[in-house]
């Protein structure tokens, strides 16, 4: 089980969450923060503190974004599990899924 | 018809203990809990692959024999290594050995802390039985005392004078008086002055600090037990628990969080949950703190203006970062402590500055600044119970005090970052291969502990350890001694009440039986 973050995010990239993580595990892609599944202690800081409301339980994903929890494991495909996000900097590993969405953000 | 005879909110281990013995007495009960898991704040867990963590509390504090014995805890396995912890100074001073044999201890103060510190200890014990008493450390289904009951309890001049001095004194003024010498008890020292305040928003020489030292020294006449580490970690005891409730036919249910507990014409109806559900039944029992429970989830338009004044403003300045690490072996400890890396000596390592030290790094803390120089307790329990980490690693969790909580809420993600990356540094300091044997760490701070498990602001007491909220200032089952909740049904159960914070289990066992002395007709 993990938290996994949806569309909301995506252009916007507050990163708000990105600090209350004790562990580290919000990652930052082109166009949006994907959490590391397998590094992720279900703990719950990041998802009251979302301003665009992206952040959800597993069991809790809205059905319009059921795709997002496998969308967050698919940008670690290639980079597994580096233990630390700001080791690691932005990354352009977004899944093909993310990268085909039109432009968001400044309209929404 | 209600859906069950009692609804216990919360899971952790008052709310386990409540639901525990209302099945077993039967009431049909659930137990609702908002996590993934139970346990609460006494969960064993997996945080990482393999690595088992006590999350947030890691000992049982001494218990009443009468709840040990109706609960079944006393049948659990623990652990008993010979060396319990070793505390450190940080200026090359005689460490202090805490042997779990009393004679092996005194043994080791005598020969190298000398007599006064056998004295001194012994002193100290002695100080606190009757503040102990006077809290009501030990009392099971008793209310909390009133001041009058406070003074009363003391049994000669010198009990009355310790009374005294743990409602309106410093942890220091006691420790000055016992360990007077600050070169050659430094380490008890900062030992004694680091337990008076880590349940608190204190520095050791700031009033109302001896409240905690006197909570946190106390032994119940009948045993010496004093804190004891579990077989599987602190979990133990609250999966034990939760077997028992089920064994009775319990149901628990899990990633359920109630918004509110429903009350018409002052009679509780049940509780209505996240998703919109209602589950009804005349008796709640809550477990999360008293102000949470009266003032969020019933409402203030249930409550007479007198009782929400005095649950507003309660002081949940938990001031703290736990840490938990998965480490690639044992920490190698560099001179003059090379002792530590020896087999079992690094189950529990603290390393606490003097008390003067203490003071100043709390004083950084409550002007905003994160301390330079943290006192911490390093626990690594699986140097004990390998069951706790894959074979050849280890899991470690540091408690580090003083993190500045009162900067604004949008800063603590960094600060908590920063602080740890201070623990990490200070740990170096005594065993420098520390940062290369760490696979990865998780940093909580307090605000952690709301997310997880509706502490307030973190505050795993529900209430802080001091002692305007001890005593008649902390709530029974039914509310305040001098201001009662006046809604039927309602019971309060968490560590927020009397005989409260600290793994003691005493608040849902009071709670539960007040549930069942209000209702016979049940039984």
């Amino acid at each position: 089980m993990t938290y996994s973050i949806a569309e909301p995010c995506v252009d916007i990239k507050d990163k708000a969450c990105v600090e209350e993580c004790p562990v580290d595990c919000i990652y930052e892609g082109a166009r949006m923060l994907y959490i590391q599944p397998d590094e992720c202690v279900d703990c719950g800081a990041c998802e009251p503190v979302c301003p665009v409301e992206a952040i959800f339980y597993e069991d809790d994903v809205p059905d319009e974004w059921s795709g997002y929890t496998q969308i967050n494991a698919d940008f670690f495909s290639e980079l597994g599990s580096p233990g630390s996000a700001s080791r690691t900097g932005m990354t352009a590993n977004d899944p093909p899924a993310i990268r085909e969405l039109q432009p968001m953000g400044e309209d929404r | 018809m209600s859906d069950y005879d009692a609804i216990v909110v919360g899971a952790g281990h008052n709310g386990l203990t409540a639901a525990a013995l209302l099945q077993r007495e039967g009431l049909k009960t659930v137990c609702l809990e908002a996590n993934t898991y139970t346990g609460g704040m006494a969960a064993t867990v997996e945080l990482i692959d393999g690595f088992r963590y006590e999350i947030a509390g890691s000992v049982q504090f001494p218990t009443s024999s009468v709840i040990a014995k109706d609960l079944g805890l006393d049948t659990l396995a623990t652990l008993e290594p010979e060396v319990m912890s070793v505390n450190i100074g940080e200026g090359g001073e005689e460490p202090m050995i805490f042997y779990r044999d009393p004679m092996k201890l005194m043994a080791h103060l005598g020969e190298r802390h000398g007599a006064e510190a056998v004295m001194g200890m012994a002193g100290l014990i002695e100080w606190s039985q009757g503040p102990a008493r006077a809290l009501g450390r030990f009392d099971v289904r008793q209310p909390p005392k009133t001041l009058d009951e406070m003074f009363a309890c003391a049994s000669n001049e010198a009990e009355r004078k310790a009374i005294h001095e743990m409602l309106f004194g410093s942890a220091m003024d006691v420790i000055d008086r016992y360990l007077p010498d600050k070169d050659k008890h430094a380490v008890i020292r900062g030992m004694m002055a680091f337990l008076a305040v880590n349940s608190t928003y204190r520095g050791p020489y700031t009033p109302g600090s001896a409240t905690c030292l006197a909570f946190a020294l106390a032994v119940p006449d009948d045993t010496t037990a004093m804190m004891t580490k579990l077989d599987g970690g602190i979990g133990a005891l609250t999966q034990h628990l939760h077997e028992l409730f089920l064994a009775n036919g319990g149901d628990i249910r899990l990633r359920t969080k109630v918004d509110k507990i429903l009350v018409e014409n002052d009679r509780v109806t049940g509780v209505r949950l996240r998703d919109g559900s209602e589950i009804t039944a005349p008796v709640v029992v809550s477990n999360l703190s008293p102000d949470v429970t009266l003032l969020d989830m019933v409402g203030v338009e249930h409550l007479p203006s007198d009782l929400v004044s005095r649950l507003t403003g309660r002081d949940h300045r938990a001031a703290y970062i736990q840490m938990h690490f998965a480490l690639d072996g044992l920490l190698e400890y560099a001179a003059p402590y090379e002792f530590l890396n020896e087999p079992g000596m690094q189950q529990s390592v603290s390393i606490f500055g003097t008390p003067e030290e203490q003071q100043w790094q709390w004083e950084m803390c409550a002007r905003g600044f994160l301390p330079d120089n943290p006192s911490l307790g390093l626990q690594i329990p699986s140097v004990t119970d390998p069951q706790l980490a894959p074979p050849g690693k280890h899991a470690a969790s540091a408690f580090a005090y003083a993190f500045p909580v009162e900067v604004d809420r949008e800063q603590h993600g960094r600060l908590k970052n920063e602080m740890a990356a201070r623990v990490i540094e200070k740990i170096t300091q005594f065993a420098p291969n520390f940062r290369d044997i760490q696979i990865r760490h998780i940093t909580f701070a307090s605000y952690h502990m709301q997310t997880m498990f509706g502490a307030p602001a973190g505050d795993f007491c529900h209430g802080l350890l001091h002692p305007d909220l001890m005593g008649q200032n902390r709530p029974g089952p039914k509310g305040f001694l001098d201001l009662p909740i006046p809604i039927d049904g309602l019971y309060l159960g968490g560590a927020g009440c009397h005989g409260g914070p600290g793994i003691t289990f005493t608040p849902g066992y009071n709670a539960a039986y007040q549930v069942l002395d209000d209702s016979p007709a049940t039984r």
